[in-house]
């Protein structure tokens, strides 16, 4: 059996076993605010993840620790890997949930928004920086906002398309990196 | 193509649509309270320049939304107690629900356009997962009022006055309920839920229905069920198919079970939501290519849930085939149901579902009907 088309299936298949826990209510960002904000933007996979538990100076808490594989830097560094910090997660029978933290699953790719800044979550805009990429039947390579919702051109980042007469093809991830590197110049 | 590889395929589509839960509306966890009160210690202190609605604090502001929730919650056996005045430290896990400003969630910076953050404790084990701890802590770096109407600004620019306390508290307490939030769940609903601040300052039906469906409470208009009890009843439904009416394995298809169960269900609620059948078609279709959750047609009136005639429900599952063969390039399988009867049954099966039957209720009422029972009555009323 290939051994990739297994990643994939586990991968997924515990993609399917969480619901998306984003739950904080935020003020959204523009696509400009989200460049600007970000010390680094990659496309990534993410390979590893692991959940612990953390002493603080006055709490205990469960911080899950994710390594991506850098395929593409688009600003900031360049690395082959990448390690982010995320509050919560599970440990033994024992969850914590934070609200506005992204669950990012192994397998999944996606263009990152990174902040440098030590946060709950390490993406701006908490879930706002994260845009999941969907490979097509054909190949192609398509990004979507963060709730996986499409979206046509960047104006729509932070600002939805929620109702349309037509349907709505979403960015290419070509199209969507060119976006970012002419603000990125 | 071999098995895996097939079902690998089937479960990135899924994946691809949403990380959801439910497709029409309210999202729930899969955890909750335990039947009794869910105590809340209000730590929130003085508002020293006054605050917009006459509020005499803030924990005044915060508990107007501890009683809003307790407003609707009576069937659910679950209520909110607001404990004002408490000065133990708010701490984690500690079993205390601690509702209070800070600059950090226990030692973690927020991001800086977080408003507020619920940071929930869960006992994971057998069945329902119990939630036994959530703190509330409002961002004390962001500008807060209590107001009614029309948000009056954001964040602390000169001409702000404050974003609203109150309706950010609502929030908080429907995630310490667990209600997620619907428009991160392939949703487009009016609900004060949404993870964007907006107008909406109460609880608005869709979050309503979401607290009494998550514990228990038959509604209409729930949402579509999560796409494993779909698919577990399309599964049952081929067992009935060849064990209760006989039907031999001779109905060749290109879809697979988990394609119909999420596909199907993607397409009615692109449907109940103004499109017509084409539109509807062409949007799941773009969907499975990659193009992400499609905006809906239109908005329908709140209590109309109009499903389509059972020739367009079997027109698109013909187009589905087609799909999958042509452009997925799936191979032929053998299904106990024809065609006819998928597009029959599932949709019957869904409509028990958005009429307040659980998936066994809906199943067994399913069966009734292929048995010869006629058409049963809807689980809620």
């Amino acid at each position: 059996m290939d051994r990739q088309m297994r990643r994939l299936g586990l991968g997924l298949c515990a993609m399917l076993a969480f619901v998306h826990h984003a739950n904080a209510q935020v003020i959204p960002l523009s696509f400009s605010e989200l460049v600007d904000a970000a010390d680094s933007i990659v496309v990534a996979e993410a390979i590893d993840s692991r959940s612990e538990w953390v002493n603080g100076a006055s709490s205990r808490h469960i911080v899950t620790r994710m390594t991506f594989r850098v395929e593409d830097t688009v600003k900031g560094l360049n690395r082959v890997l990448l390690p982010l910090e995320f509050l919560g997660g599970q440990v033994g029978n024992m969850r914590q949930e934070v609200s506005g933290v992204p669950r990012i699953n192994i397998g999944d790719r996606a263009v990152l928004f990174i902040s440098a800044d030590r946060a709950a979550s390490p993406i701006v805009g908490l879930m706002q920086g994260h845009f999941p990429i969907n490979r097509a039947p054909d190949g192609t390579d398509f990004v979507t906002l963060h709730n996986r919702r499409a979206f046509s051109a960047v104006a729509q980042v932070g600002d939805p398309i929620l109702v349309s007469p037509v349907a709505l093809p979403t960015m290419t991830l070509n199209a969507f990196r060119n976006e970012i590197g002419q603000l990125v110049r | 193509m071999s098995q895996f590889k097939r079902t690998a395929i089937a479960l990135a589509l899924i994946a691809l649509t949403t990380g959801a839960y439910s497709v029409l509306s309210f999202a729930l966890m899969d955890n909750r309270w335990d039947v009794g009160d869910i105590n809340m210690e209000l730590q929130l202190g003085d508002a020293p320049g006054g605050l917009i609605d006459g509020s005499t604090d803030w924990n005044a502001c915060a508990n107007d939304a501890l009683t809003a929730w307790n407003n609707i919650l009576g069937p659910t056996g679950r209520s909110f107690n607001a404990i004002v005045g408490s000065t133990s430290t708010p701490d984690e896990p500690d079993e205390i629900n601690s509702v209070f400003f800070s600059d950090e969630i226990f030692g973690t910076p927020f991001s800086e356009n977080t408003l507020a953050a619920a940071t929930t404790w869960i006992i994971v084990g057998d069945g329902i997962d119990r939630r036994v701890e959530s703190d509330i802590i409002f961002n004390s770096a962001q500008s807060f009022n209590c107001y009614r109407g029309a948000l009056r600004g954001l964040g602390s620019t000169p001409e702000s006055t404050g974003i609203d306390l109150q309706r950010v508290a609502a929030h908080e307490f429907g995630h310490t309920l667990g209600l997620l939030h619907p428009d991160q769940n392939g949703q487009q609903v009016t609900a004060l839920m949404n993870a964007f601040i907006s107008d909406v300052d109460t609880i608005q039906t869709d979050d309503i229905n979401g607290a009494l469906t998550l514990y228990g409470v038959a509604v209409i208009g729930i949402p579509f069920p999560p796409r494993n009890e779909v698919l577990d009843y399309f599964l049952t439904l081929e067992s009935e198919y060849r064990d209760t009416l006989g039907r031999e394995q001779t109905n060749q298809g290109f879809v697979d079970a988990e394609g119909s169960a999420v596909w199907f269900p993607e397409w009615i609620r692109y449907v109940l939501n103004e499109c017509t059948s084409a539109e509807a078609t062409e949007r799941v279709l773009l969907q499975i290519r990659g193009h992400g959750i499609q905006p809906v047609c239109g908005v329908a009136a709140e209590g109309t849930i109009n499903f389509p005639p059972r020739n367009e429900s079997l027109d698109f599952l013909e187009a589905l085939d087609t799909f999958y063969r042509d452009e997925l390039s799936r191979e032929v399988i053998l299904s106990f149901v024809n065609l006819e009867g998928k597009a029959v049954w599932l949709q019957e099966y869904l409509r028990y579902r958005v009429n307040g039957c659980n998936n066994q209720q809906a199943a067994d009422r399913v069966f009734q009907q292929i048995r010869g029972g006629g058409i049963a009555s809807i689980c809620a009323t």
